[in-house]
Formats: C-alpha cells, sequence, structure tokens
C-alpha cells in the first residue's frame, strides 16, 4: 500500500512537472515573433494535455502500455557510488578539455573510469596493464584524428601559459 | 541491350577495386561513434577528385552504403546508433547482444543490409522517374504530417507507454528549437547563453542520449564483462542464411518500405526504419517478442535503412534535390566532376547514371563478405574486453568523435549532459528514441506547420491545407491507426491471454 502510494505521489509530481514545462514554453513564447512562436505553442500546449492525460492516467491506475520497453534500464540497480563516479568523471572530462589539453584530460578520465569500473578483488598489475593499454588506445585515436583527418584537439590554454 | 554495355562498363577491374576499398573504409569508419556517412564522405570525398566520374560515383556509394551498415555494429554492440537511421537498429540488436547473440545479430544484420541494399538499388534502376515525382507532390503540410508520423510511430513502438513517448517526443521538439528559428529567425531558449545559439547538435544528442546512460548502468554493475551468460564467437552463417530465407517477406517488404521513404527529401532513413520495424511488429503472431531481442525486428530496420540509399539518390539523380545529407555530399562531388543532375541525367549523361547505379549494387554485395568478416572482429573484440576497459574505451570515443563533428568542445559538453538528463528519464520511464526523433524531426515539423498557415492563411482555407490533401488525409489516417495500434495490441494480447487461460 505504501509503495503504491509512493509510485502514485511520484506519477502526480512527473505529469505537475511536464504541465509546469509546458506552461513555461507558453510563457517564454510570448517573447517571441509571430512566425516563430507558432511551434512553441503547439509544443507548449500540447505538454499540456499530455500532462492532464498522465494525471489522469495516474489517477485512474491504466497505462496505454505499447507492448515493450526500450533497452533502457536493462541493468538497473548496481553501485550508485560508482554510477556517480563515472558521471563527475565525464563532466570533469569536458569542462577542463580546453583548459588543461585532450592528451591530458583523456588520459586522466580513462584511468579515472577505468578504476571506477574495475571489478573488485582485481590485481593491480591487471588494472595496470589495462591502463596502459588505454593510453596506447588514446594515443591511436589522437594521431588518428589529429593528424590523418586533422581534427584540431585542444591542446590546453593551461600548457600555454606555462 | 545498352543496359548490359553500362553493366559491363561497372564491372572493370578499376571500379571493383574502388566499390571493394570504399565499402571497407566506409564500413571502418561508420563503425566509429559519432563518425557518420556524411562524415566519412566529406573526409574521403578529395580522393574521388581524380577518378572518372562513374568511377567516383561508385567509390562514394560503396562508401555511403559501408558507412551505413557500419553505423549497425554500434548501434547492435554497444547500443550507440551511430546515425539517426540506425536507432531502431538498438531495440532488437542490443538485446540479442546482451543475450551473448551479438555476432548472430551483426552477421543478420550483413544480409539484412545487403538485401535492402539489392532492393533500394534495384528499385532505384527500375522506378527512378515515376517515385521521384511522387516526391514532389509532397508540400510543406505533408512533411508536418509525415514528421508527426515518425514521432507517434516511435512513441507507439518504443516505449512501455505511449503518453510517455508522446512527452518525450515533445521534449525533443523543444531541444530541435533551441538556438536560431528556422522561421523568423529569433533566438529561442539560449537563456542567454552564446554557446546554444547554434542549438544543440544531433550527432552529439545521438550519442549522448544513447551511449551515455547505458554506461553508466554499465559502470554500476559488479561484473567483469559486458555478457554474463554463453556467447557466440563464431559466425553462425548457415543459421543466418535459415533466418534471412524465413524472413524474406519481412526483408523485400523493408525493403520496399525504405525505398520509398528513403525518395522523400529530409526526412528518409530515420523514419523509414522506424515505419519498417511497425509493419513487422504489427504483422507478427508474437509482438511482445519485439524489443527483447527479436532477429525480424533487426532484419526489418536494417533493411529499411540501408534500402533508404537507393531510395535517397532517387530525388538525387531525378531530381537533383539530395535526399539526405550523404546525398548531399555526393552531388557536390559529382558537380566537381562536371556532371549535373536532374531529369536530363538518364539521357544526356545515361552511361553515368546507370554505371553508378550497377556499382553502388556491386558495393551491396561485396558488403556480405566484408559485413560478415569486420562484423565478426568488432564483435569478439567487444565481447572480450573487460568492462573495465570497455567503458573508458566508449567514453573516450564519445569524446572525441562529438568532438570531431564540429570542433566544438561545446558538442562534448552537450553530449555529456544530455547523456546524464537521457539517464534520469530513463529512470522515469522515458526512452531515449522519442527524445531523438523529435530533435530530429522538429525543424521539418515546423517548417511545414508555419508555411503550411501561411500559405492556407493567403488563400483562406487553412483548415483544408492540413485536411483536405489526398497525400495528408492518407498520413493523417496511418498516425491514427498507430495511435491506435496500443489498444488493440493491448486488446489482442488479453484475447490470447484469455484463450490460453
Amino acid at each position: 500500500m505504501q509503495a503504491s502510494r509512493k509510485e502514485l505521489a511520484q506519477r502526480v509530481l512527473l505529469a505537475l512537472a511536464v504541465a509546469g514545462l509546458g506552461l513555461a514554453v507558453l510563457h517564454e513564447s510570448a517573447r517571441f515573433s509571430a512566425l516563430a512562436a507558432v511551434f512553441p505553442r503547439v509544443v507548449g500546449v500540447s505538454l499540456v494535455i499530455l500532462a492532464a492525460l498522465l494525471l489522469m492516467q495516474s489517477i485512474l491506475g491504466k497505462g496505454l502500455a505499447s507492448g515493450h520497453s526500450e533497452s533502457m534500464g536493462h541493468f538497473a540497480g548496481g553501485s550508485r557510488f560508482r554510477s556517480a563516479g563515472f558521471v563527475v568523471v565525464l563532466l570533469c572530462w569536458a569542462f577542463l578539455l580546453p583548459t588543461v589539453g585532450f592528451i591530458v584530460t583523456s588520459s586522466i578520465a580513462f584511468v579515472g573510469i577505468l578504476l571506477i569500473a574495475t571489478e573488485r578483488g582485481t590485481d593491480w598489475r591487471i588494472t595496470a596493464k589495462r591502463a596502459v593499454l588505454g593510453l596506447i588506445v588514446i594515443g591511436f585515436f589522437y594521431g588518428l584524428f589529429s593528424m590523418l583527418l586533422n581534427v584540431p584537439l585542444p591542446r590546453g590554454r593551461l600548457w600555454a601559459l606555462l | 541491350m545498352e543496359i548490359l554495355a553500362y553493366l559491363a562498363a561497372a564491372l572493370t577491374f578499376e571500379n571493383l577495386l574502388y566499390a571493394l576499398v570504399g565499402v571497407v573504409l566506409g564500413t571502418a569508419i561508420g563503425a566509429l561513434p559519432g563518425l557518420t556517412a556524411t562524415m566519412a564522405l566529406a573526409v574521403l570525398v578529395p580522393f574521388t577528385f581524380t577518378m572518372a566520374p562513374a568511377s567516383a560515383m561508385i567509390a562514394l556509394g560503396a562508401i555511403y552504403t559501408g558507412a551505413l551498415y557500419g553505423g549497425a555494429y554500434s548501434a547492435i554492440l554497444i547500443n550507440t546508433p551511430g546515425t539517426p537511421s540506425a536507432i531502431a537498429t538498438t531495440f532488437d540488436g542490443f538485446p540479442l547482444t546482451r543475450k551473448g547473440e551479438g555476432s548472430f545479430a551483426v552477421s543478420l544484420a550483413c544480409v539484412s543490409s545487403v538485401a535492402g541494399g539489392l532492393i533500394g538499388g534495384l528499385l532505384l534502376l527500375m522506378l527512378a522517374p515515376p517515385l521521384a515525382t511522387l516526391a514532389l507532390a509532397f508540400g510543406p503540410v505533408e512533411y508536418f504530417w509525415i514528421a508527426l508520423l515518425g514521432l507517434t510511430l516511435i512513441s507507439a513502438i518504443s516505449e512501455g507507454n505511449v503518453l510517455k513517448g508522446l512527452i518525450g517526443g515533445c521534449i525533443g521538439l523543444l531541444l530541435s528549437m533551441v538556438g536560431a528559428a528556422v522561421m523568423g529567425g529569433d533566438l529561442r531558449f539560449t537563456f542567454g547563453t552564446p554557446h546554444l545559439v547554434g542549438g544543440v547538435e544531433m550527432i552529439s544528442a545521438l550519442i549522448g542520449l544513447y551511449c551515455i546512460p547505458i554506461l553508466i548502468d554499465l559502470v554500476a554493475e559488479p561484473e567483469r564483462g559486458l555478457f554474463t551468460g554463453k556467447r557466440t564467437t563464431h559466425v553462425p552463417l548457415r543459421r543466418t542464411l535459415k533466418a534471412s530465407w524465413d524472413g524474406k517477406v519481412n526483408l523485400l517488404r523493408s525493403g520496399a518500405i525504405g525505398t520509398l521513404v528513403g525518395a522523400l527529401p529530409g526526412a528518409g532513413g530515420s523514419i523509414a526504419s522506424l515505419v519498417a520495424y511497425s509493419e513487422v511488429r504489427r504483422s507478427s503472431r508474437q509482438p511482445e517478442k519485439f524489443g527483447k531481442g527479436a532477429p525480424e525486428g533487426l532484419q526489418a530496420t536494417e533493411s529499411a535503412n540501408s534500402a533508404t540509399v537507393g531510395g535517397g539518390f532517387i530525388p538525387t539523380l531525378v531530381l537533383g534535390i539530395p535526399g539526405t545529407p550523404p546525398d548531399a555530399v555526393i552531388l557536390a562531388a559529382v558537380m566537381v566532376q562536371g556532371v549535373r543532375t536532374g531529369p536530363e541525367l538518364f539521357s544526356s549523361h545515361a552511361d553515368i547514371a546507370y554505371t553508378f547505379i550497377f556499382g553502388l549494387l556491386i558495393a551491396t554485395i561485396f558488403m556480405f563478405p566484408v559485413g560478415l568478416v569486420l562484423g565478426r572482429w568488432a564483435y569478439n573484440i567487444v565481447a572480450d574486453l573487460p568492462k573495465a576497459l570497455l567503458v573508458p574505451t566508449v567514453a573516450f570515443m564519445c569524446v572525441i568523435g562529438s568532438f570531431a563533428i564540429h570542433n566544438n568542445i561545446n558538442d562534448v559538453r552537450m553530449m555529456v549532459v544530455l547523456g546524464v538528463f537521457g539517464w534520469l528519464m530513463s529512470r522515469l520511464g522515458f526512452g531515449p528514441s522519442p527524445i531523438v526523433l523529435g530533435l530530429i524531426l522538429g525543424p521539418i515539423a515546423e517548417q511545414g506547420l508555419v508555411q503550411g498557415f501561411l500559405i492556407g492563411g493567403a488563400s483562406g482555407n487553412v483548415l483544408g491545407m492540413f485536411f483536405g490533401r489526398p497525400i495528408s488525409l492518407v498520413i493523417i489516417l496511418l498516425i491514427l491507426l498507430a495511435l491506435a495500434y496500443p489498444l488493440l495490441f493491448r486488446r489482442s494480447r488479453r484475447g490470447n491471454y484469455d484463450a490460453s487461460e
């Protein structure tokens, strides 16, 4: 009973959030010119209608199931700390790339994710071998992209200052 | 008789070599997440400038065909569609990989792609002029409805809840509006940030929304590798050929759908594979197994998306209007060669046009051995890699792939942010496909809607403009069918359940 009440509350909150998003879009579209406002308004109104239907569906307890769910969430569960650690490393990687440079950030991030993803009880020598292999992969793709495909990978503003 | 002369011209050693090398290079580039068929063509196009026009077109067609099939590797093995056409490939391809059937999935995708490519090529050969006339009958309103059909289909077939699918589609449409408006030119939803003026890059969104959530979940799991059960390491050729023969009707139908939808400039690949997937599921006696590793689903999507190559060339060659972005690159390369595509191509440069079409068919046949060999190799690499090495390697490919699209760091940031957003949305029951398709189809839908309003307003009949044209009515009927499908599906499933009880 507790779980279903919690689930219902979550669904109602989700419907309200979707309705809020639709209303925000409608509010924001008031600033646009007539031509540019047509489509956002249509989408905003659609979101509000869909939120109302979602709310009704939640209250009536019926879902319009389509038969299968996409391949997402197949691995639900596991360690939240590892997931959070991975997200933090990814964000740092993306935001430090122009400052610290491609090779340094990628090498550190690669080893960081490798350590987070390593299964428990793995010998440190195996981890070290994997890290070296990873650095070789980075070197190979750096060469491929920067030399063969002429992609100007960031060298890092930090190194220019030193 | 002339046709045989064109076939002989396509079968020279030089052309065969260009076709083979093109397929290998295209497959290798297309297999890397973030590197699309368009990019493969753009990078390799300068090498064709010294070739004869027909040979250059054969080489480019082969690269395109290979890259499109290569995109299936990442979709099947790591749930990351390299191109929008491969979105539906993830539905059953990745579940097959998770079951240890990745080698079978990659082989089946190869045979299905070859079948679809041949159907598309043959239809291009036979039906190019009439199909191009049909594509010309599509006005802005029809494009609006076809975009809406794409969104409705994906909501109805890709997620457990249709309403959430439609909401996901609307969120994708909102993302497509970020930046300068396609109509009016206003800056929308940029929140004063210059980084958002250019909008949300489609490929980085594709990589982020599909790949990052899978990586986040993989990291959380304690297992050593991607596969926990038994897996096949060899190419199950006999089983693949048997499954392909059993699914011949599905392959033919999906190939025809791919060619027809591919002939529509702009919307092509992503919608074609969804329509084919929806159709095979609708006609199946066991629709509930789709999305859990049904080989028929994989056959339908791969056949349809490979057939869009031939379909996309119909408006490109006959009208001079590129059907897809890779067609635009090929069109530009052909113009550099001094050949003008358009209605007179098949009369004034028939030798080039027909030699190219035969070359495309030959390249598609080459894809069979190349795809099987490269597919087995790619699968074994992914299968043997420990997760601790696979996750950072794929993350690295995502970062470098996103950056390489426009050499822009903001694309990498967008990819990561959307990836985390996609993961959170998946916790709430929203799949990535409706969001991505909303992002892709948003500009087409907006342009069609606003232009339709303007034209309808000028003629004093807005309703007639949207609901009074025959092609529009057919598409609206299909939309209604797609929306009603989950209800019918639930009723038929309940009927089956009652019968079994």
